[in-house]
């Protein structure tokens, strides 16, 4: 739940990266932290174990100033993975505007991935949210294994899914952003639909991605750019533009049984909720 | 979505009490002793005063170097105590310029020449406290202004210029160099105890959470346990009156077949007689399965009646062959008979040890193929027992070796199909049976080696089996001698 605090003209958003066990989440703090102005972050605190499994949780905390006066914090929080965790999990997820799901594109990882997407769905009804009321993106990590699932798998569940997809390689940092830009720009809406974000606050789409994204590398701006350019500046709002309604389906971009060879039609998945 | 038809959700976390959703002060994170200490090093290293607040005003630090008796002078005099007072609240109150939306340091002058700087005190981008480094007096002012003695004429120029020379001289670079190491200090000091903070908090919270969740599934274990349990004794219940009431009319089924094949109705020919004759058997066996689940619900509902007395083994032992000699020799088993003469009295229940028997050889008889081979043992023994913890639940079984009683032991070897290892231990349970597809061999409830375990038990004794798949089981009775 975003927090507004009138008397500090501060408004805190909470953004969570979830996913299976060593799917990346980690990295993508990472590497956010990396592209990201100094100004414009703060330090990536990692709550980790001696083996660098995350035990509670990474924490970025991102922030600027809107020409409007208020102080805007979008706090950037990974999961533990491992599935001892499941409280932690909770925890970190309640209170969240938005989740970047990362999946593990390795075949072998199509399992996990399921389980944790609907250990995700779980835990945000658990949470009291709604998962259709909840902006989420998509990440397939690592593309650049061997065994991972093609891009035309990756496209196809792009087309059936709701939610938007990307392809990542964390690691190189490639995708990391793109996904980010893209859950941000959902979760604006999706609190400016809510809560009139420029109305109230005189905080248009364009600023808040701009602020954030301000001063990343020249290369990746280019790229972010062109999309920063389709971005509302100061229209009014767009009730229904909410961000993509996800329902009883949702788990079908990650399920096995979606892509083209067939593999593991065994029944019994059944729908995640 | 779909209504949400499952079990209700534990409650949402309370937003308001994660420290996730906790703002912090500078307060909670620095231990003020230790950061006293740290800034007094500071300040004692470059004899600079220092003061920090926190973002609601409460001061944590506050360290004079040098200047205490130079001001002190100033603060004799109305005029400059005045001034003085200004300055300082000033210090502490004033807001900070932003550039680019952050708070950035100020300089600020004192009347005296001296000079402060105040120095925002960020984390994430937001302002949790100040720090106030001075006075210091700049290089670039060589002495005293002027302006000084416009306020207060009355002060001593000697003296205020002796007691100037106490206080710190230093360049203003240099002192910018020393607030950005300063600045560095407190940022790591923070970020290091948010950090500890955030991992004991999420620590307490996380088990605090898997404390509810356990309690909330023990709860449910609980009532459906004790649901389970209802039911149980319901199925108990039930099955004792079914059984009785079924036996009522089987009781006449076979009291009116033994009358007719008595001949209490006129004489019957062959054919009839052997009509009869089965229908007489089938009853019988029908009764005694009957029975058999009768003894289990008594059992079950612990409702089962111990006749004691003191009765001869021997001819209890001798007493059950003769029930399974006519089976026996149907299917060609020779029965082999064993028994020690020297067999004491024994005190127990004699018609449940009689039908521990009957129903151990009737269960070697049913499982012997034709030709088979039954020994029916009987003798006085000493040794340890086989389950050692279902007769001392106080754990010394777990520490010391039972010591050797004597036992009127009681063997049943046969030479039937026997039984796999996997299932060994499990054919003392009610209904089961070895083979339970729907076509099997053998018939029975499967109730009978659970009653005989249970009258066993009622004595204090054991029962274990051995066996091996193809070759046949022995099955051991172990009833203590008191």
């Amino acid at each position: 739940m975003v927090q507004f605090n009138q008397a500090q003209r501060e408004i805190t958003l909470k953004v969570v990266y979830y996913g299976p066990a060593l799917s990346g989440k980690t990295t993508n703090l990472q590497m956010i932290h990396q592209f990201l102005d100094p100004q414009a972050r703060g330090r990536l605190m990692s709550l980790d174990t001696a083996d660098d499994r995350t035990l509670f949780f990474d924490l970025l905390p991102v922030f600027f100033k809107s020409k409007s006066g208020f102080k805007v914090k979008i706090k950037l929080y990974t999961v533990p993975g491992q599935i001892m965790h499941t409280s932690t999990r909770r925890i970190v997820l309640s209170g969240a505007d938005g989740v970047v799901f990362i999946a593990d594109s390795q075949r072998a990882e199509a399992k996990a991935n399921n389980d944790a997407w609907r250990s995700m769905m779980e835990n945000l009804r658990q949470n009291g949210i709604a998962p259709d009321s909840i902006p989420i993106a998509i990440q397939f990590n690592k593309r650049d294994l061997p065994n991972v699932r093609t891009d035309a798998e990756i496209e196809e569940i792009r087309a059936k899914s709701k939610e938007p997809v990307f392809a990542a390689v964390a690691i190189r940092g490639e995708g990391v952003l793109e996904t980010l830009f893209a859950l941000l720009k959902l979760a604006y809406r999706n609190l400016n639909a809510k809560y009139d974000f420029e109305g109230k606050f005189g905080i248009s789409e364009g600023e808040f991605l701009r602020s954030v994204f301000k001063r990343v590398s020249p290369a990746v701006a280019a790229q972010l750019q062109s999309k920063l350019g389709s971005t509302r500046e100061g229209g009014p709002a767009e009730s229904g533009s909410g961000p993509p309604a996800s329902s009883l389906d949702v788990d079908d971009p990650l399920d096995d049984r979606t892509t083209p060879d067939g593999r593991s039609k065994t029944g019994g998945g059944g729908a995640a909720s | 979505m779909t209504a949400d038809t499952r079990q209700p959700a534990p409650p949402a976390p309370d937003l308001g009490t994660s420290v996730l959703a906790r703002r912090v002060t500078l307060a909670d994170l620095l231990e003020g002793d230790s950061f006293k200490e740290v800034m007094t090093a500071f300040a004692d290293l470059y004899r600079v005063g220092v003061k920090v607040f926190d973002a609601s005003g409460h001061k944590l630090v506050d360290i004079r170097v040098g200047n205490s008796q130079f001001c002190g002078y100033l603060w004799e005099f109305g005029a400059t105590r005045q001034a003085c007072t200004r300055l300082v609240t000033g210090l502490k109150n004033d807001p900070f310029a932003t550039r680019d939306g952050v708070e950035v340091a100020r300089t600020v002058d004192c009347f005296s020449g001296l000079r402060y700087v105040v120095l925002p005190l960020l984390y994430e981008g937001d302002l949790i406290g100040r720090l106030i480094f001075g006075p210091y007096m700049p290089q670039s002012t060589p002495r005293l202004p002027d302006q000084l003695y416009q306020i207060e004429p009355k002060l001593d120029r000697q003296r205020a210029d002796a007691l100037i020379e106490q206080v710190r001289r230093a360049p203003d670079d240099l002192v910018a160099k020393l607030l950005t190491n300063v600045q560095k200090i407190v940022d790591v000091l923070v970020f290091t105890s948010y950090r500890s903070m955030l991992t004991s908090q999420m620590h307490i919270e996380s088990v605090t959470a898997s404390y509810h969740e356990l309690e909330a599934k023990n709860r449910t274990l609980k009532e459906n346990n004790e649901r389970l349990q209802e039911l149980d004794k319901l199925k108990s219940n039930f099955l004792a009156t079914v059984s009785h009431e079924l036996r009522t009319p089987l009781t006449s089924v076979i009291g009116y077949s033994e009358m007719l094949l008595e001949g209490m109705a006129g004489g019957l020919n062959d054919e009839q007689r052997d009509y009869v004759k089965t229908i007489m058997e089938k009853g019988e066996s029908l009764l005694s399965m009957i029975s058999q689940i009768l003894d289990l619900s008594r059992i079950e509902s612990g409702n089962l009646r111990m006749d004691l007395s003191d009765f001869n083994v021997k001819d209890v032992l001798r007493h059950a062959t003769t029930s399974v000699i006519p089976q026996c020799q149907k299917k060609g088993i020779t029965l082999d008979v064993d028994i020690d003469g020297g067999l004491p009295f024994f005190r127990g229940d004699k018609d449940k040890i009689g039908q521990i028997v009957v129903n151990l050889l009737g269960n070697s008889v049913k499982f012997t193929p034709q030709g088979g081979r039954i020994t029916l043992r009987g003798k006085l023994w000493t040794g340890p027992r086989r389950h050692k913890k279902r007769v001392a639940d106080d754990g010394a079984a777990m520490l010391f070796d039972l010591a050797d009683e004597t036992f009127v032991r009681i063997d049943v070897q046969d030479s039937g199909v026997g039984i796999p290892p996997e299932k060994i231990e499990r054919v003392f349970e009610r209904f089961y049976q070895v083979d339970n597809t729907s076509t099997r061999e053998y018939g029975g409830t499967g109730l009978g080696l659970s009653i005989v375990r249970s009258f066993v038990e009622a004595h204090k004794g054991e029962i274990f089996a051995a066996s091996e798949v193809g070759k046949g089981s022995t099955f051991t009775v172990l009833l203590p001698v008191s």
